[in-house]
């Protein structure tokens, strides 16, 4: 089984631990008292982050753990405070305490949380011998805005600009998915016409992220002309979905009412795209000295993948065919195909991602429609909803707890949260050399991350 | 010999400078000439993401694009405070980054000047104030400039640089 997430909830007697598995769902209630859970982290590695998560979200005690360190809250967050409780008011004004770090303690080089190698905040901590990284640990949530209580209390429509500005980059993958779980919440199914434009997006929204991601690689592989070209076919991806969503990130895109396309237009934009990156595709075969910087480079086992529980492009990339869409039929049935490789490494992730933006072009020309039709929402019902989505990164999975038609306990997983956990080890024995490089192959948002 | 001369075919094709637009090309000698009339050398940018979504800084990264190119302009990205003309500020300002902002401010090269980009930093984008957010005139910056816009898009952010270099 796989673990996909787990986290916790306030019920009014009893905390219930949430561990969701992909085949299922389990519940466990775990009394306000003494609140402790037992770890799952010896037989799920990325149980670890999930479960510090929950002490600091809650308080909850985990036994038998090896790694009680907090990870949301620093040094200055007030002890015995735990603010995912449903008795902390969202704007609850933080005691900081007289902070002491202990990351500088240790030994080894600190780099962050502003710094060179990521976009994101983050701080990086690095050992190494012999030019090669022997120990790599990642800080994260230096970013953490605390969205999960911000939505609590919230209606649909007053939580959607801010689930639309989560993460930038996955913004149309994180509105589908809050859709998704608002209709099924309204019991309604959404028209495929209206599915088939929010596949569209989605599957744009991938292109350009493919295309941010394989700029920066190229250029961490001495290949400043590759990049020099990517970073043009970016910027046309982006302008494109400015004018087909007015805005250049699609923020508020993902509704159910269609701005109108100018289809002849669309259509001969992606056609450029497709024949561009079709070019560069041939070139790059005769690129060996391009293959020979990334091959073997940032490896990922299928025992880290299959431990992690990795998902998305770094599963893909060690020949395991994880892909959401393949559930869908709108996808099978407009030329979705898995793109998988058996390496492992940077050249097999830097492949996948120009195979997909070639499928994911060619699918958009099949998606490609300007037909309307008119949808109301209907009234949300209470309960639990689960949404699952295939983001340019991977699977994406978004919980909602609706109570009295406003959400009492809202959670996301990206594939950032188990990547982070996970780089840890694929970093080790790399050389120091390749560590922008291996980090940009691995996709890792700590937008997305920290929450 | 056949190999090396495609290649170099293909390399002439990628390099290929893109079409760009009139008003891009005079924001692009704006900014360039008001950058020579106020910096010695370069205007160097300091980016500080304070906690934001991740949209505004690829917005920044896009500058440096075959499009924008603001390199080419003179403006340059610096990976210390201290060498930096202007600090530029992401997001909303989380607990957790507090202290690293305070500290990149204490080290940034005087008159130390700030630019806020995005919503986020003054709290205007449609994100609720929480715990783990604080207020960014907590930090004690002598004056700070503002380009708004969530993201700003790259022509907006030109812009404001420029009428920010004007007031130099």
């Amino acid at each position: 089984m796989r673990l996909v997430a787990r986290f916790a909830r306030e019920q009014k007697k009893y905390f219930e631990i949430i561990t969701v598995y992909d085949s299922k769902i389990s519940k466990e209630r775990v009394n306000k008292k003494t609140p402790a859970l037992i770890s799952i982290a010896k037989e799920y590695p990325s149980a670890v982050w999930f479960e510090r998560k929950i002490t600091d979200d809650f308080g909850i005690e985990i036994l038998y753990s090896n790694d009680r360190r907090t990870l949301i809250h620093q040094e200055h967050f007030p002890k015995d405070s735990y603010p995912m409780r449903k008795e902390y008011e969202r704007d609850f004004e933080v005691q900081r305490q007289a902070t002491t770090s202990t990351v500088k303690k240790y030994q080894g080089e600190v780099i962050g949380p502003i710094q060179a190698y990521h976009l994101d905040a983050a701080t990086f901590q690095i050992f190494t011998q012999n030019k090669e990284i022997i120990h790599f640990d990642v800080m994260a949530f230096y970013k953490y805005r605390a969205i999960e209580k911000m939505l609590e209390g919230l209606s649909f429509e007053e939580a959607k600009p801010m689930v639309e500005r989560i993460y930038g980059a996955s913004s149309i993958a994180y509105q589908i998915a809050f859709l998704d779980i608002q209709m099924q919440a309204s019991k309604r199914q959404l028209p495929d016409i209206i599915k088939q434009r929010h596949m569209f997006l989605l599957e744009l929204e991938r292109v350009i992220a493919h295309l941010d991601d394989l700029s920066v690689m190229a250029n961490f592989g001495n290949f400043p002309e590759g990049s020099f070209f990517l970073m043009k076919l970016l910027e046309s991806s982006k302008e494109l979905m400015k004018i087909i969503t007015g805005h250049r990130f699609g923020f508020g895109a993902i509704g159910t009412e269609n701005m109108p396309i100018e289809v002849d237009a669309v259509y001969d934009c992606i056609f450029h795209l497709e024949e561009e990156i079709k070019w560069f595709s041939k070139w790059l075969l005769t690129k060996s000295s391009l293959w020979k910087q990334f091959k073997g480079v940032g490896m990922v086992s299928k025992e880290i993948v299959e431990s992690f529980g990795l998902v998305g492009l770094m599963a893909r990339s060690k020949n395991i065919d994880l892909d959401r869409r393949k559930e869908s039929k709108l996808y099978t049935e407009n030329g979705f195909f898995i793109s998988t490789e058996q390496e492992g490494d940077s050249a097999s992730r830097f492949k996948i991602r120009l195979d997909e933006i070639e499928i994911s072009l060619k699918m958009m020309k099949e998606l490609l429609d300007n037909k309307m039709f008119p949808f109301f929402l209907g009234t949300p019902i209470d309960g639990e909803y689960y949404a699952y989505l295939e983001g340019s990164a991977g699977e994406i999975m978004m919980y909602i707890a609706l109570d009295e038609g406003k959400i009492s306990r809202f959670y996301l997983r990206d594939p950032s949260f188990l990547n982070a956990q996970a780089s840890m080890e694929i970093l080790k024995k790399n050389k120091i050399s390749n560590l922008g490089l291996i980090l940009k192959s691995i996709p890792l948002s700590f937008a997305a991350n920290d929450l | 010999m056949l190999k090396l001369l495609q290649n170099e075919i293909n390399r002439k094709k990628a390099m290929r400078p893109p079409i760009v637009d009139e008003e891009l090309l005079r924001l692009q000698r704006t900014i360039k000439n008001a950058i020579k009339s106020k910096y010695d050398s370069s205007l160097k940018l300091y980016i500080v993401d304070s906690g934001s979504c991740g949209a505004c800084e690829l917005e920044l990264q896009t500058l440096f694009n075959p499009f924008y190119n603001l390199s080419k302009q003179g403006v340059e990205v610096v990976y210390t405070p201290k060498e930096a003309d202007i600090m530029l500020i992401t997001g909303t300002l989380t607990e957790n980054m507090y202290e690293s902002v305070e500290q990149a401010y204490r080290e940034l090269k005087k008159p130390k000047k700030v630019i806020t980009i995005g919503d986020c930093p003054l709290m205007e984008s449609p994100l609720r104030k929480t715990f783990s957010m604080t207020d960014i005139k907590r930090v004690s910056f002598s004056s700070v400039y503002h380009i708004s816009g969530c993201p700003p898009e790259p022509r907006g952010i030109i812009k404001g640089l420029i009428k920010y270099i004007e007031t130099v």
